[in-house]
């Protein structure tokens, strides 16, 4: 099992490139997730402020 | 005839229509990625067997050369997308475009950095000025351009037709990064499956290595989605449809 992980003498090399593509695409990938949470959240916050500013038109 | 595909097309384009269909689209996507780039990296790193030249050390090539194909597919993608948005102002071809450069700068980062990688225990160098490597430089500063040029103009349209016109200029860069290993003299080495020949890698490689790039490729549909639905929110916040989404 070991021997396997080692890669011959290239397991610093091979392991790296691999751990490097982990980071970069699931950082790309989770991000717009992350983004989407911040749009939902800053938008129904928006709709909410129109709706109130309408609210107190109607009232006046 | 012509004006009823024109018709379809536009309205298969609608920020409303295109927001539910990729919504629907995203999670198969997503998860054949995964699997697919799960096995792929089991069958490369595990099951493929040993190089006769380059020991394990070539097992680097299921993440280098899938990023690299990637680097120039996404900007392919991104300078027809432009241009479709110039010639029949197709908004949603620019959010594509748009959504798609800073992956598409990823997948290039990630090809430069593994192939150097890869490149110190080969020939020795982190880093070599020849062809392959110094266009496929240029493409991660055309990503990187295309990025900065879009946050520099105000207008959102005026920054869309920037960015078009730099995306389809800069296509000249890709023929040039594929062709750079007969071109010029390089330490690179030439293609082994993208030539018209048969592929000179063996199949026990070469299954892993589709795998991969299969898995890249449906990676990159899902995330420009999911980008590309974010953006369109953004733009269409004014409409009924969006404020009935977000509640």
């Amino acid at each position: 099992m070991m021997e396997m992980l080692q890669m011959g003498k290239y397991g610093a090399y091979v392991w790296s490139s691999y751990g490097l593509a982990l980071i970069v695409m699931g950082y790309v990938a989770f991000k717009p997730l992350l983004d989407k949470k911040t749009i939902f959240k800053e938008l129904s916050m928006k709709y909410r402020r129109e709706s109130q500013s309408n609210n107190k038109q109607e009232q006046a | 005839m012509m004006k009823a595909i024109m018709k379809f097309i536009y309205q298969f384009a609608s920020p409303k229509h295109f927001y539910r269909l990729s919504g629907k689209i995203i999670p198969w996507f997503a998860w054949l990625a995964a699997i697919l780039l799960i096995a792929g990296s089991i069958d490369g790193l595990f099951i493929a067997p040993v190089d006769y030249q380059q020991g394990d050390s070539y097992r680097i090539i299921f993440i280098h050369v899938p990023a690299a194909w990637m680097s120039m597919f996404i900007y392919m993608v991104m300078a027809i997308s432009g241009a479709i948005a110039l010639i029949w102002k197709i908004k949603l071809a620019d959010v594509i475009a748009s959504s798609s450069a800073p992956i598409g700068a990823a997948f290039t980062f990630l090809a430069l950095v593994t192939g150097s990688i890869w490149g110190k225990p080969m020939w020795g160098a982190w880093w070599v000025w020849d062809a392959r490597l110094t266009s496929e430089l240029i493409l991660l500063f055309l990503y990187l351009g295309y990025m900065a040029l879009e946050s520099a103009i105000e207008d959102p349209r005026a920054a869309a037709r920037a960015c078009a016109i730099l995306a389809i200029v800069g296509v000249i860069n890709i023929p040039i990064i594929h062709y750079s290993v007969e071109w010029w003299n390089t330490l690179h080495q030439g293609a082994t499956v993208t030539k018209l020949d048969k592929p000179s890698i063996h199949i026990s490689m070469l299954i892993p290595l589709l795998l991969m790039a299969l898995g890249f490729k449906l990676y990159y549909g899902a995330v420009v989605l999911m980008r590309a639905r974010n953006k369109v929110l953004v733009t269409e916040q004014n409409n009924r449809w969006v404020k009935e989404i977000i509640g």
